[in-house]
């Protein structure tokens, strides 16, 4: 314990003032407003996800087409293995999927 | 028993944790604000201040390598910001306002006026107002906060050495503000209270 007048004075203020600090609401709309930025993300990153995962889903058929026709034209190597092209514009979109939930977790 | 700062920050950083940094700001607001409103004599300010340093620590918390202790680093992000808004000319002119109703005294202050920066006594805000910009900073920090000189000197980014005589000469303008203060206050007259010019009330003994 400091016997220094000034430490002392300035110690028991800081004190006062904290606890009347502690009981107003500042950490709280402190923390709504760190997670309206995480809900605006969110809600943006979400509405941008549907529209791509629509949208894609439109396309399914179309991409389906397109590969079987890539499929039929490739060389008879990548004809054998067996990809049907249903198949491959599934693991296309789960690709987008994937994607998309990185960005989400903020690892990109 | 209450999770140590370091642990809270590993875990808002590795699990993205909000509740962590939730904690982290409970426990370290009151005070962070309370250093703020002494250092720059203005409330709504501090609360700003000390809004966009959690903001930052909250967006670049990946950057603190636990090299020094989480409240220095926090506290050295609000400086940095006290530093920035009062190079800002509006924020200058609130800032050198406040200062300056500081020293002014509180003669005709209204209730409403006094709020949290003027709650403080007297005499210890004009020998507070009377230092420099980092001499009341590091007094606030070591004195009053109760930061050891080290973490101090990381808070606000400067030598050691330095906020060791920071400190001392703050001290030493303090004492001797404060012995002046005690003894001109009682050949000072009374100012009278009258219902047109309300007082605080208070009266404040160092």
């Amino acid at each position: 314990m400091s016997s220094d007048p000034v430490e002392t004075a300035l110690k028991a203020d800081l004190e006062a003032l904290t606890d009347r600090l502690e009981r107003d609401r500042f950490a709280e709309r402190m923390l709504f407003k760190l997670g309206a930025q995480r809900r605006a993300r969110l809600g943006v990153v979400a509405f941008a996800g549907g529209l791509g995962a629509a949208f894609a889903a439109s396309q399914f058929t179309g991409v389906v087409s397109a590969l079987a026709r890539t499929l039929g034209a490739a060389t008879p190597e990548i004809a054998m293995t067996g990809l049907s092209p249903q198949f491959l514009a599934a693991f296309m979109i789960a690709g987008a999927l994937l994607a998309t939930t990185l960005v989400l977790r903020q690892d990109f | 028993m209450e999770p140590a700062d370091i642990e809270l920050v590993t875990l808002a950083k590795a699990a993205q944790d909000e509740r962590a940094f939730a904690v982290l700001v409970r426990r370290h607001q009151a005070r962070l604000r309370g250093f703020l409103i002494r250092l720059c004599g203005d409330a709504a300010l501090a609360d700003d201040i000390a809004q966009e340093a959690f903001m930052k620590a909250h967006a670049g918390l990946s950057g603190f390598n636990g090299g020094g202790s989480f409240r220095s680093w926090l506290y050295a992000i609000a400086y940095r910001e006290f530093l920035q808004d009062a190079r800002k000319a509006k924020a200058a002119a609130r800032l050198e306002e406040a200062l300056r109703k500081e020293t002014a005294g509180h003669q005709g202050q209204t209730p409403e006026a006094g709020g949290l920066a003027s709650s403080m006594s007297l005499d210890l805000q004009q020998a507070l107002a009377g230092l420099g910009e980092m001499e009341r900073a590091s007094i606030l920090l070591c004195d009053a906060a109760g930061f050891s000189h080290t973490e101090a000197a990381s808070a606000l980014g400067a030598p050691l050495g330095s906020i060791k005589t920071y400190v001392g000469r703050a001290r030493d303008k303090m004492r001797a503000a404060l012995t002046e203060e005690t003894q001109t206050v009682p050949a000072s007259p009374k100012p009278e209270a009258t219902p047109s010019q309300p007082t605080n009330g208070k009266q404040y003994v160092l």
